[in-house]
């Protein structure tokens, strides 16, 4: 079983948290321009039969069905051309697995084991979505077609019959407890948010559900601001005002797809100054980070990125280590099987 | 005088023991369960704060005024006052942890004005300090002490809170301390206050030692006024918001360090030669 027979090579080029700073994932981010492109230029390789691209905040994977003995050296030629794609850094950061493993790792990536939070399910539908871009696209071929649904029922065996997502914290709960160590109650915090993603409106509600009523949102799109803003009880603004209310609000939670930052220290330290007496909490959970790193340093000032909130999700893990065990066990046995079935055993 | 066979230092030092008891009670639970024990601290402390009411009070009818004359009597006020102020204010506020670190202070504060016996000298009242309008003075800037004691520790708990939130730190006692902003109103609350009941000590006083220049202590007076006017400063510069968040909470805990240090001057400037009143078995 070699993984060369006529049906191709299997192979896996990523970029993750587990092996890349937020710094370096932050740089090497796609956004939705930039995968279509990628797509493009992947449709153009002669030796790629299959191909599908995973992109989220924490990783960035291109899993493959290849011709011949393909391997790191050639992917990395291969795009060396594409602009997007810092293929150094894939080189320096990231990992290339084969056939097999490059099945365990998609097993493992839609049940949530290989996530910050292990066990969390915002992947599975971030695995899901991304397949159906590659369905459409038809660049996801009956290899990585197969490939994938096996991968989706394993991921909803381990939800079911193990515990690996019980005791789950979510972000949103870590970052009402940090709130309410810098606030104590809640009612009275007036809320930024700019930008929103899956994170950013489970964090919203976790404040709104703490009695936070004074929201208010910005948005590039003013409609979607609008719809935001009504579905949150609060009022909407345009995006270029968020410089200058930074300094009536409390809490600021940052998910845009900007690729500079939105919110520069010397800003914040300028809104810091017309409020000495009172402390700045800013959650940026956009990746890209949408907040300037250094602005943590300033007095009064805390700021939490998607890695600090994951961090401290992650931390009741050790409960959770031994049903890891045995479900990543379990998954590498189905790994296997479909392994075994695509060679024809 | 007794109390069941026992003197008033004894009784003081139970008390003492008792606060020991409390903080490594509250510090062994936080360390194993990183929870805090509210109850059986607050039981603790009643009981040290009860048997140290007991022994300062016996010691202030032998003397016939408020026991105020040696070092070990000012630190054991300046302890009595900031576990008093804590009795009040750490239910009210629901600052439960605060009693955790007011047992230590009182812990380290009474355990070493115990064992430093020459703390604890005989000492002759000197004319002045029977008066009441002196012993009020006196009895008033010690319990301010108290009140920069817990101000110490309020501000104390504020840079640790601060130090986890930026150093990410959600383990141990960071999750259980109050958060950023009660613990800011609490500094600026009790910093007025003390700074009020120096200025009202400083004003009563000056009733005596206005008509007798002669008996006021320069070294006293001048280390007193310089640390009224420290903490007069700090406040001004925190109302008017020159002062702020990490700076306020370590100036607070800086001048509590230098207001301990100021006893000492205090003290031995206001010391009359011994000649029969022991305290000392």
């Amino acid at each position: 079983m070699n993984g060369k027979n006529n049906r191709g090579k299997i192979f896996l080029q990523g970029v993750s948290h587990q092996t890349a700073p937020l710094e370096i994932r932050e740089q090497l981010a796609l956004s939705r321009e930039q995968v279509e492109s990628l797509y493009q230029y992947l449709r153009n390789s002669v030796e790629l039969k299959e191909c599908l691209v995973l992109n989220t905040c924490n990783r960035i994977e291109i899993y493959g069905l290849a011709e011949g003995s393909v391997g790191q050296d050639w992917f990395l030629e291969q795009f060396e051309q594409f602009n997007h794609l810092k293929t150094a850094w894939f080189a320096d950061f990231g990992y290339w697995k084969n056939d097999l493993e490059t099945i365990r790792h998609i097993f493992e990536v839609a049940a949530g084991l290989d996530s910050q939070r292990i066990g969390e399910t915002e992947i599975f539908g971030q695995v899901k979505d991304s397949y159906a871009v590659g369905v459409q696209k038809k660049t996801v071929g009956p290899v990585l077609h197969k490939v994938l649904q096996k991968g989706f029922q394993a991921a909803k065996w381990a939800r079911t019959n193990t515990a690996i997502s019980r005791g789950q914290v979510s972000l949103g709960n870590v970052a009402v407890d940090l709130a309410r160590r810098i606030f104590g109650h809640l009612k009275s915090s007036r809320i930024l948010v700019a930008g929103m993603g899956e994170v950013g409106e489970m964090t919203v509600k976790a404040l709104i559900s703490r009695g936070v009523k004074n929201i208010t949102v910005a948005n590039r799109s003013p409609e979607k601001a609008v719809n935001l803003a009504s579905e949150f009880g609060g009022r909407a603004i345009p995006f270029a005002e968020c410089p200058n209310i930074l300094a009536d609000m409390d809490i600021v939670i940052t998910s845009t797809a900007a690729r500079k930052w939105i919110f520069t220290r010397k800003m914040i330290e300028k809104a810091s100054k017309l409020r000495p007496d009172k402390p700045l909490f800013l959650i940026d959970l956009a990746v890209p980070r949408d907040i300037e790193r250094e602005a943590g340093d300033l007095p009064g000032v805390y700021l939490y990125n998607l890695d600090d909130l994951s961090e401290i999700a992650n931390a009741n893990l050790k409960i959770r280590k031994n049903e890891v065990a045995t479900c990543r066990k379990t998954l590498s046995k189905k790994a296997e099987r479909l392994w075994k079935s695509l060679n024809g055993d | 005088m007794n109390f069941f066979s026992m003197d008033e230092r004894t009784l003081i030092g139970l008390g003492i023991i008792l606060y020991c008891l409390a903080f490594a009670y509250g510090l062994g639970y936080l360390i194993k369960t990183r929870k805090h024990r509210k109850l059986s601290m607050l039981s603790l402390v009643i009981g040290g704060f009860a048997l140290q009411t007991l022994g300062l009070y016996l010691r202030g009818m032998d003397l016939g005024r408020c026991p105020l004359g040696n070092p070990f009597e000012k630190v054991q006020f300046v302890v009595w006052s900031a576990i008093l102020l804590y009795l009040v204010i750490g239910p009210a506020f629901r600052m439960s942890l605060l009693g955790f670190f007011s047992s230590g202070l009182a812990a380290v504060l009474g355990a070493l004005s115990l064992f430093l016996e020459s703390w604890d000298q005989s000492y002759l009242r000197a004319e002045s300090a029977t008066n009441g309008w002196v012993e009020t003075h006196a009895a008033l800037a010690v319990f301010s002490y108290g009140i920069f004691g817990i101000l110490a520790l309020t501000s104390l708990m504020y840079l640790l809170q601060n130090y986890g939130l930026k150093q990410k730190r959600i383990t141990g006692l960071f999750p259980i301390l109050p958060s950023i902003v009660q613990l800011d109103q609490m500094n600026r609350r009790l910093l007025m206050m003390g700074v009020a009941v120096l200025t009202i000590s400083f004003a009563v006083g000056a009733v005596y030692y206005r008509t007798h220049l002669s008996d006021v202590q320069s070294a006293k007076l001048i280390t007193t006024v310089a640390l009224w006017l420290a903490y007069t400063i700090v406040l001004l510069l925190h109302r008017t918001n020159r002062l702020a968040s990490k700076k306020f909470a370590l100036s607070c805990v800086i001048l509590f360090v230098l207001a301990l240090i100021s006893l000492w001057p205090v003290t031995t400037s206001g010391r009359v030669e011994p000649e029969s009143t022991s305290m000392q078995p």
